[in-house]
This record gives structure tokens, sequence and C-alpha cells, in this order.
């Protein structure tokens, strides 16, 4: 129980030193989201082999045609399906 | 606030099965269903919850170092937020506890920041993945092939969010270089760490194209 209120704090302290932290004007920092969210849906992607890669880039394509968030999901997701079914 | 929660709701798709997978993994680790799920009320980020039941039997400072480096990303999006908004304490308090980074990213994209659709997201995205931990700890014998393929849905889910983000070459360049030094960093380095550089990276390629 006790390691899970530590790894409950740490988190809180990781989140509240970010929003605590003075009023940075970097312009460099309109890019973090971006960056993190690419980093980790590539590091998760990019040790499972060329099966989830094929789904995903079809999720991708589908939700950037549909311009929809939850089409790159449901279309990633049954690609998927399909292709271990297969 | 409604329309950061309803935003937030395609990403259900992703929070439920990995929801899901974390309360199987937790039960399978030894944890109690009490302890499952005080710990995604409390903690509410997938990538750390299950590491932790993969290190369960590790030293605890291990342990701790490992949400370090897998929560390395969190004061920079903390940053990201506080260099849009001004918060009180209390308010601080409320969207540290809940900040994820799926919420952060479907806020943004939304428009210009605002607290009431930033904690609408960050509702929703709680709401979910706490009632997949539920769901999965109900469900612990029933369906394993879900816990398979969580694996695939939470990247997935990242890049479902960070489409409609690549908007301006600066972003298109962020992204690329993020991705590769992430995926270069990451044969050497702990996930958080590699995170922590692609941001890094990221962020200079984005700057220098924009």
């Amino acid at each position: 129980m006790s390691e899970v209120l530590a790894v409950a704090a740490t988190l809180f302290g990781l989140r509240l030193s970010g929003l605590s932290l003075p009023r940075l004007r970097l312009p460099a920092f309109t890019f973090v989201p971006v960056s993190v969210l690419a980093a980790l849906a590539a590091t998760g992607l990019g040790h499972q082999g060329p099966l989830p890669l094929v789904a995903a880039a079809a999720g991708a394509l589908a939700g950037l045609r549909a311009r929809r968030m939850w089409v790159c999901i449901v279309v990633g997701l049954a690609v998927y399906a399909l292709l271990e079914v297969v | 606030m409604k329309r950061g929660f309803l935003a937030m709701l395609p990403l259900w798709v992703g929070a439920i099965p990995s929801g899901i997978a974390f309360g199987l993994a937790a039960r399978a680790a030894g944890l109690s269903a009490l302890q499952a799920q005080l710990m995604s009320g409390l903690a509410v980020n997938a990538a750390v919850q299950l590491t932790f039941v993969t290190l369960l039997h590790t030293p605890v400072y291990l342990l701790l170092l490992t949400v370090l480096t897998l929560g390395a990303e969190l004061p920079l999006l903390g940053l990201a937020i506080g260099r849009q908004l001004r918060l009180t304490w209390p308010q601080r308090l409320l969207v540290a506890w809940l900040l994820t980074d799926g919420a952060y990213g479907v806020a943004a994209a939304l428009g210009p920041l605002e607290l009431p659709v930033l904690l609408g997201a960050e509702a929703s995205m709680f709401l979910g993945w706490n009632l997949g931990t539920a769901l999965g700890l109900l469900a612990v014998h029933a369906v394993p092939a879900i816990a398979h393929a969580a694996g695939f849905v939470v990247p997935l889910t990242f890049l479902a969010v960070l489409l409609p983000l690549m908007r301006s070459r600066g972003a298109v360049a962020a992204a690329l270089a993020a991705a590769a030094t992430a995926l270069v960093l990451g044969r050497a380095a702990p996930g958080g760490v590699a995170v922590l550089g692609a941001a890094v990276a990221g962020s200079a390629a984005g700057a220098w194209l924009a």
C-alpha cells in the first residue's frame, strides 16, 4: 500500500512542479506537447513489429481524412483485429 | 467544462481497455482491488501504473526512480499549461491531481487553452480511466484478450491525439524529430528519459523550422 501512495505522491509532485514554475515565455515550449505525444506514440508502436505499425498507419490516414480522433482509434483497432485474425 | 469532457470521450476507447488491462495486471501482480482502484484514483497515469505492477517486487527506490523517468514529461505539460493560464493555488492542486497528457492534448487542440475546458477533459479522462480499472477488476478472469490489445491501444491513442496538433511545418518537424529521438534513445535509456530527450529534440526542431 505504501508503494501505491509513494508513486501517487511522486506523480503529484511532478505535475505540480511544472504548474508552479515561474511563467516562462520560451517559444520553444510551443512544440513540447506535439513532441511528447509523438515520442510516446513512436516508442509504444516501435517495439511491436510490423503488424501494429500497419494498423496504426491505416488509423492515422483514416483519422486525418475524417478529421476525427475517434476514427483513427476505431479504424486502427479494426485493422489490427483483422490482421490478428488473418 | 462540458466541451472538454465531451471532446475527451473518443479517448475513452483507449482509456477503458488500458484501464481494464491495468485492473487485470494489478490483480495478477497481487494488489487488492481496493489498492488498484485507489491507485487509478490518485496516480491517474496508465504508463506509470502498468509499469508499477510489473515492477512491484523491486526495491522502492528503484520503483520511484522509474516513476520519475516515466513521469518526466509531466512537469513539461505543467509548464506548457502555466504558460497559457494563470492559476490560483487551489486550481493548481486540482489541475495537477488530474493532469494527463491526453487531457492536455485534447484541451489544447480545442483552441486557446481555457481552464474549464482543461478541467472537463481531465475529469473525463479520470472517469474513463477509473471506469476501465473497475471493469478490469470485475472481469479479472474473463477478458485476457482485451489485456493483450492494450499494448496497441495506448500508443494508438497518443497518435490519435497527436494528429490534430500537426497543423504547421514546425509541429510536423517537432513530431518527426521527437519520434526519431525517442526510438533511438529508447534502445538505451528508460522510457521517461527517452521521452524527455525527445521533447527537447522535438522542441528544438520545431522552433528551428517555425
